[in-house]
């Protein structure tokens, strides 16, 4: 497919989304390659979208439940009056396991978050490969990931090299449906995975902000995740280096745009 | 001149626990719904946010949407990915509440210059573009369902969707930085 630069600052706002055929992604990279001004106006594009999503996006404010979809609530066991000793049983019991919930510490999340990580990274019979971020993001697509969760960071500029993408969910790895993006610096590997649920409730070790967005960091005696929510979805970078260094990193990629 | 965009050939489909989740909804399962709505309530309130002239607004915007999802997911076709299902869903709610018109001939000007805009220049120009293009940019932004099926869901051209997307993107890097 041939294409005149008309046609293809037409398109890019369209490749920016990620939403054009192969054969037009084709021929809009080799003008890119070598039309600095196009180039310029596609990092523009890019950040300017990043930006929006940055500004706008915002818990939303609860509202009350559907009255007609929610089930009711059990009844509440009636205890005959004939029985107060059944009842004195059961509140000792209950103070017995307050106190037994109230004296245990919470278990800490980062080990858990990075041993997922760690598999990810070391199973490279479960990857899917391809040449550049945007060919694995299609191959993504294709193999029925919800555009949402179809993303493949680039992250060259930053030393990394992408080595595959593995879908995340049930009933393979990970608990939740999403992608893990798989990179390599200086011979570690490191993880980039990308979902809708919450990874953890658990209280992060440290935070910082980046560009409005508050960065979680975790870890364990194999290295650390890094977590935050940005454009409806959770992104969780991990590897083996120490949560102030991950932090350190995450904040430069995304203050960089 | 209109732009002509290649069309039709990038292919979304449907993941395995979306078809899950939207099945337990259409059958009518409280907690599938309830599920769908927390997946996407964050998304759907920053769009309501930017579509409406203030808070009190979106939350009632939110709050039709919100009013609407029990009754919308039992007719949602399974075959289609379930961000794309919300966001059409979703635009078709609010392109009606706010009384919007048509997405037609809607024009494409590549500006002369082009820069990112500062943050507080972000809101400026979101309320300068018009209302149907502006929800066809927001959708995209926090949905990023492909034109092709955003247009047959909604039953409208995929060029309309394509150039009102670009006409947006573009308004939004027109011009200087502040």
């Amino acid at each position: 497919m041939s294409l005149d630069r008309a046609a293809a600052l037409q398109m890019l706002p369209c490749y920016v989304c990620n939403d054009l055929p192969a054969d037009a992604v084709a021929a809009l990279e080799a003008l890119l390659a070598e039309d600095d001004d196009l180039a310029v106006r596609l990092e523009h594009l890019r950040a300017t979208r990043d930006l929006c999503v940055e500004r706008l996006l915002e818990g939303a404010p609860e509202l009350a439940p559907w009255p007609e979809l929610m089930p009711a609530p059990a009844p509440v066991a009636q205890v005959p009056p004939t029985r107060p000793w059944g009842l004195l049983a059961g509140l000792a019991a209950a103070a017995a396991l307050a106190l037994s919930v109230a004296a245990t510490p919470p278990e800490p999340a980062g080990p858990g978050l990075v041993s997922l990580h760690t598999s990810v990274a070391s199973d490279d019979a479960q990857l899917l490969r391809a040449e550049s971020p945007a060919a694995l993001a299609a191959q993504l697509r294709k193999a029925g990931v919800s555009p949402q969760l179809a993303m493949v960071p680039d992250l060259s500029g930053m030393g990394f090299s992408l080595v595959g993408v593995r879908i995340l969910g049930p009933p393979g790895i990970g608990t939740h449906p999403g992608v893990a993006v798989v990179y390599e610096k200086d011979g570690q590997r490191f993880v980039c995975q990308i979902q809708l649920a919450t990874p953890t409730q658990a209280a992060p070790e440290a935070t910082t902000t980046a560009a409005g967005v508050v960065l979680r960091a975790y870890s364990s005696t194999d290295g650390a995740v890094v977590s935050w929510h940005q454009g409806g979805r959770w992104c969780l970078f991990g590897g083996p280096a120490d949560a102030s260094e991950l932090l350190a990193m995450v904040k430069k990629r995304m203050t960089a745009g | 001149m209109m732009p002509t965009f290649p069309r039709g050939e990038v292919v979304s489909t449907v993941s395995l626990a979306d078809a899950r989740l939207l099945t337990r909804a259409r059958s009518g399962d409280p907690r599938a719904t309830a599920e769908v709505w927390t997946n996407w309530r964050n998304p759907l309130w920053s769009v309501c946010r930017a579509m409406a002239a203030d808070k009190a607004e979106a939350i009632e915007l939110l709050k039709e949407l919100y009013a609407d999802l029990p009754r919308a997911v039992r007719g949602w076709a399974r075959d289609e990915p379930l961000c794309c299902l919300v966001a059409t869903w979703a635009f078709r709610r609010l392109h009606a509440s706010l009384e919007l018109t048509d997405l037609t001939g809607i024009a494409v000007t590549v500006p002369e210059t082009v820069a990112t805009p500062d943050a507080a220049l972000v809101s400026e120009r979101l309320d300068r573009i018009s209302p149907q293009v502006r929800l066809v940019y927001l959708i995209d932004l926090f949905f990023g369902c492909p034109a092709s099926t955003t247009a047959d869901l909604l039953g409208v051209s995929e060029q309309d969707i394509r150039q009102a997307r670009s006409s947006a993107a573009w308004s939004m890097v027109a011009g200087g930085a502040r």
